[in-house]
């Protein structure tokens, strides 16, 4: 007799118990020491992590602004007028939407199969500043207004991002390379 | 929290840490850490394993929670109970890696009209074999795998994993019916190969 099918014996009725049925797995060896480690060789801690991470979204923020004024996020992008301001949860809605889009135009232009090393590299800045401001996004306790600041600040980043990777896949349409536009002055 | 499964509250109950030693990782006290730091990484890691498919990753992603949650424990209250307070961190930072990797946006397209049958629907019997299913998850693009871990697993609702993601609710709901789907199919072709080799 063989015996019964050892599926049968626990079949899941649902994917939550399917995938709790997935088994732990371990970590590699020495995480601990690597941690302490990490931690023997820092300094002491005195800045506030929110400080820390709105400071430096907007010391980044300030680096990229420069592409605005020649990306597609540039001189045709109209914020609105403090007279068609909306109620600042019409604002909120208008911003996810707005990152939403974003998110999926950078999805469609970015081609990261060609590119130098300059232009992944500025393209990994664009990539660190979006993850710190989604850190301090995460962080508990934020009042709305903060939470807006930092929503306008992903916006602004996700624009500036979606025009440098627009204008990188232009250039590369026209047989140019990011670099040798860095230093053409007309 | 969550809809209704409740596997983040068995970490919880298998993983609590004592409360002297999480009073002594909050006063700072390196050995009640490293207490802390054992009991959390395997959770930690697998669920990182899971976001990000990698396990060099995943162990970065480990590292930098818990790193993250030594600058941040002694804020720790109480509030919530202490897994969910991790591994809010934990997933931030899995969700941070995809970004940096550019892995944040391999989802599969999005759906007007999807129906939100096929993941209340049970899984198939191919699920029971853990190394099928990992397999199938290990095929789905990152951010839909990551939505029906979150989901199925850690018990999120739409909304926390539209805010975890900075999506809308209807993203999430969307990766999880087509994800959902993708699996399906993906267990029902491994599960028919399986069964092939075995018999061919």
């Amino acid at each position: 007799m063989g015996s019964a099918d050892p599926r049968a014996r626990s079949m899941p009725a649902t994917w939550g118990e399917a995938f709790a049925a997935l088994p732990l797995e371990a970590p590699p060896a020495g995480g601990w020491d690597a941690v302490a480690a990490r931690l023997d060789a820092r300094r002491p801690r005195v800045r506030p992590p929110l400080w820390l991470a709105m400071a430096a979204a907007l010391a980044l923020l300030a680096i990229a602004l420069p592409w605005r004024t020649v990306g597609p996020g540039g001189p045709g992008f109209a914020p609105p007028s403090p007279q068609s301001a909306r109620a600042a949860g019409d604002r909120m809605q208008a911003l996810y939407a707005e990152s939403a889009r974003l998110e999926m135009l950078l999805a469609v232009a970015r081609d990261d199969r060609v590119g130098s090393g300059t232009a992944l590299a500025l393209s990994g800045e664009y990539e660190s500043r979006l993850a710190t401001i989604d850190a301090a996004l995460r962080q508990p306790g934020l009042s709305r207004e903060q939470c807006q600041a930092l929503w306008e600040q992903r916006v602004d980043s996700l624009r500036a991002l979606a025009g440098f990777e627009s204008n990188r896949r232009w250039l590369q349409s026209q047989g140019a390379v990011y670099d040798a536009a860095l230093v053409v002055i007309d | 929290m969550g809809n209704g499964r409740s596997p983040q509250t068995r970490v919880e109950l298998r993983h609590r840490p004592a409360r002297r030693v999480l009073a002594k990782a909050r006063a700072g006290d390196r050995t009640a850490f490293e207490q802390v730091y054992r009991r959390f990484e395997r959770p930690v890691f697998a669920m990182a394993l899971r976001i990000c498919g990698d396990r060099e990753e995943a162990f970065e992603v480990l590292q930098e929670t818990m790193l993250k949650v030594y600058d941040r424990i002694g804020g720790f209250r109480g509030e919530s109970p202490f897994w969910a307070w991790l591994r809010r961190i934990a997933l931030n930072e899995a969700l941070m890696a995809l970004r940096r990797g550019r892995r944040l946006a391999e989802e599969l397209p999005m759906e007007d009209d999807f129906e939100a049958v096929d993941e209340f629907a049970p899984p198939p019997p191919a699920a029971a074999d853990a190394a099928l299913l990992q397999r199938a998850l290990e095929a789905l693009p990152a951010t839909t795998r990551s939505v029906l871990w979150l989901y199925h697993a850690e018990g999120y609702t739409h909304e926390e994993i539209a805010a975890a993601m900075h999506r809308t609710p209807s993203f999430s709901k969307s990766q999880l019916s087509r994800g959902t789907r993708r699996l399906r199919m993906l267990l029902g072709c491994d599960a028919r190969t399986t069964a092939e080799a075995a018999h061919g």
